[in-house]
């Protein structure tokens, strides 16, 4: 017996779709969109009215680290896609695993397996080295084989660039997708924040943005020597937005992504040492962030990610210098863009969580078309969210600028016939 | 510190006003006269219990302030840490509350991390004074130094000032910075451009790297240690070439065609930043600065009590 869910009164957000910006109804029939049109005579077994809410494909987060297997008191499976979904997102891709790490089938295998059948599909991305820890190469195909599709090393990592150059020729002959977060170590030693005035200020070393145009560096001439592909996550400078647009113009096959809160903060928010904000890529100055917005909005950027990072009390409310890397954020990517970007160029921007994201990171996007499966993002951006902890579906702790209002809201999303309210429940 | 001459924590010399340095050079000017005095000792702070908390190796600046509480007539506490408490297993924060249980008013802590007073001060219900954390501030040195220019020189404003030395690491140089420009001197920072932190000249100061041409601007030499422990990495060849390069001597000075004014905030490593000769001549105020550290330890304990009544 088919079961159909009828929705009635959304906004249709699909660039490129005939009736994009218009008042839709869409039937779903056995999880895929049946029909969509404006005031569609219908039923079904279910019932939706989104009056007042935005519909698109589901959103895809390309990038984020969850601690469990290893650390579930910081983040299960289960509270990451709950907080995945509460923000949107039917798809997440996720470095899972603190201990064991996730440079084997076994420990992708099992996050595999427990990312499906939650409130948002969770991906793993497989360690590119062994441990993480940049010096020989983990098992990738092995890997792959049990459901990775895409590999890095974090953004704590520091391979040389002999190991990256095999990485990206041997995941690029092998179909899969090698990123690197470009950091050089001995350029940033014991740095902490961002290296500008307000680092001098508070008496940390900084991290120049030398330490990252270096290795991007690197790994252009290395995509362009071995003629692969390269996926630079993580940037954060102006100079790197430069260098990636040189790139595409040459004719290499590069894609940049950022960071959430590269598009939304700066170092100068870090000024009272808020161990919240000490995060990798480090917040930069407000030059940078002003050309990584223009990036997105020129096309220059492929993706956006929340590089979620949860951490417990005991990680982070320490003094600066102990305090652990990230931030979590996983709830909050939608209203912060909206907050950055606005509705106005929400056709560009918000295209990078419905499509380009998941074509960075090498899947399918999803799209709302008659006969495709129907994943679905039920959004207002009238509507607005208050930054808490542990209301958004994250368990974590670490979550910046708490209390602020933000823009924006997730109604809900739909995973084939099933729709979910976002709800911390 | 918070309003206008009134003081809850001090956390550092940034955000200070003008108003505020004065008030403390004043009431230090008071207790500098009791010090000289028979007597030595007022009963100002006897009902209130001050505890220090080192999480660094510290002599003069422990001491400094032990003494200085003592002369106030507050019941002193001290706990001493090589180890970050971290290491140890136990928060900062449950280490300093714990203390707190015992009845403290005040807190005096040296840390090894950029902002632990501001972190504590955040989270614990007591008020702070920094004694130096990490290579963020370490306020009360930068007031005794500013002071010894004053009482030298019978005022700040106007006078050029140059820190030498181990920039990068130093929490002196950054409080000194703030604290001069405040009363309106002019600052310079000299040494090898390793040690010198990058965009420090947009803290609106001068910078060389030839200390030559550094000592024939100044007034003042300010000679920083270097902090060959805060060091993660060499940025110098060897310490006899730095002393070559940036260390005083006296044959520096006969070059000059004037006196210059030496400071040090200790402790010297003779013959590396400055020779014997220098650190015990005539041109030296480096005693005096620590006597002076006395006078402006007890201002700053003296007016966050008060501020607290």
């Amino acid at each position: 017996m088919s079961h159909s869910v009828f929705i009635k009164n959304a906004r249709l957000f699909a660039p490129g779709h005939e009736l994009h910006r218009r008042e839709v109804d869409l039937l779903v029939v056995d999880g895929k969109l049946h029909e969509i049109g404006e005031n569609l005579m219908s039923s079904g077994n279910e019932y939706l009215d989104m009056s007042g809410y935005w519909v698109s494909a589901g959103w895809v987060d390309p990038y984020g680290v969850c601690p469990e297997p290893g650390e579930p008191w910081k983040e299960t499976i289960v509270s990451y896609t709950r907080a995945a979904q509460i923000g949107g997102f039917t798809d997440v891709y996720a470095l899972a695993g603190s201990s064991p790490k996730p440079d084997n089938e076994s420990v992708i295998a099992q996050v595999r397996h427990q990312g499906r059948n939650q409130r948002a599909t969770l991906h793993p991305i497989g360690l590119a080295s062994v441990k993480g820890e940049g010096k020989e190469m983990a098992e990738v195909a092995e890997m792959a084989a049990v459901g990775a599709t895409a590999f890095c090393d974090g953004m704590q990592a520091s391979s040389s660039a002999g190991l990256r150059q095999k990485l990206m020729q041997y995941c690029n002959s092998l179909g899969l997708i090698y990123m690197n977060y470009p950091l050089n170590r001995s350029l940033s030693t014991e740095g902490k924040i961002h290296e500008g005035i307000v680092n001098l200020h508070l008496g940390l070393k900084g991290i120049s943005t030398i330490a990252e145009t270096i290795e991007l560096s690197v790994d252009l001439h290395l995509a362009q020597y071995n003629q692969t592909q390269l996926r630079s996550l993580g940037l954060s400078a102006a100079e790197s937005v430069q260098m990636i647009k040189g790139a595409k113009e040459a004719g290499l096959a590069v894609k940049g992504a950022v960071a959430v809160l590269n598009l939304y903060a700066v170092d100068e928010d870090i000024a009272e040492f808020d161990e919240n904000l000490k995060v990798l890529p480090p917040l930069r100055s407000d030059k940078d962030r002003s050309a990584l917005r223009q990036a997105v909005l020129d096309g220059v950027i492929d993706a956006v990610f929340s590089n979620h990072h949860p951490e417990d009390i005991e990680s982070k409310k320490v003094e600066f210098d102990y305090s652990a890397w990230g931030a979590a954020t996983l709830s909050y990517t939608f209203p912060m863009l909206l907050e950055v970007f606005g509705e106005a160029t929400m056709d560009i921007w918000l295209l990078l969580l419905t499509k380009k994201n998941a074509e960075f990171i090498g899947a399918q996007p999803h799209e709302i078309a008659v006969g495709s499966d129907a994943i679905f993002t039920f959004f207002s951006t009238k509507e607005t969210t208050e930054i808490t902890a542990g209301k958004h579906g994250s368990i974590a702790w670490n979550v910046p600028f708490m209390g602020r209002i933000l823009p924006g809201r997730i109604k809900g999303t739909m995973i084939h016939s099933c729709y979910m309210e976002a709800k911390n429940v | 510190m918070s309003t206008e001459n009134n003081f809850d924590h001090l956390l550092g010399i940034k955000g200070l006003s003008q108003s505020q340095i004065q008030t403390i050079f004043e009431t230090a000017d008071n207790f500098k006269s009791l010090l000289n005095s028979p007597v030595k000792k007022t009963p100002a702070l006897r009902d209130t219990t001050i505890a220090n908390l080192f999480f660094e190796n510290s002599t003069r600046t422990r001491v400094s302030f032990e003494l200085a509480e003592k002369r106030l007539g507050a019941d002193v506490v001290n706990f001493s840490s090589s180890s970050s408490s971290v290491k140890k297993g136990e928060t900062l924060i449950d280490t300093v509350n714990n203390i707190l249980s015992m009845k403290v008013d005040m807190v005096v802590m040296r840390h090894p991390a950029p902002g632990a007073c501001l972190f504590l001060a955040k989270h614990v219900n007591a008020q702070i004074v920094n004694a130096g954390d990490g290579t963020h501030e370490h306020p009360t040195q930068a007031l005794l130094d500013a002071y010894s220019i004053r009482e030298k020189f019978g005022e700040v404003a106007g006078k050029k000032v140059v820190i030498v030395g181990d920039i990068l690491h130093s929490r002196v140089a950054l409080s000194n910075i703030y604290c001069l420009q405040t009363l309106g001197a002019e600052v310079m920072v000299c040494g090898p451009v390793t040690l010198i932190p990058k965009n420090i000249e947009k803290l609106g100061i001068k910078v060389s790297h030839n200390l030559n041409q550094a000592l024939q601007w100044c007034d003042v030499a300010n000679m920083l240690r270097i902090q060959l422990e805060r060091q993660d990495q060499r940025y110098f060849p060897s310490l006899k070439e730095y002393s070559k390069l940036y260390g005083l001597s006296q044959d520096r000075l006969d070059h000059l065609n004037k006196e210059i004014c030496i400071m040090h905030p200790g402790p010297i490593n003779r013959g590396v930043e400055i020779t014997s000769d220098i650190a015990d001549s005539n041109h030296s105020i480096i005693l005096q600065q620590v006597e002076n550290g006395v006078a402006i330890r007890m201002a700053v304990l003296f007016l966050l009590a008060q501020n607290n009544r």
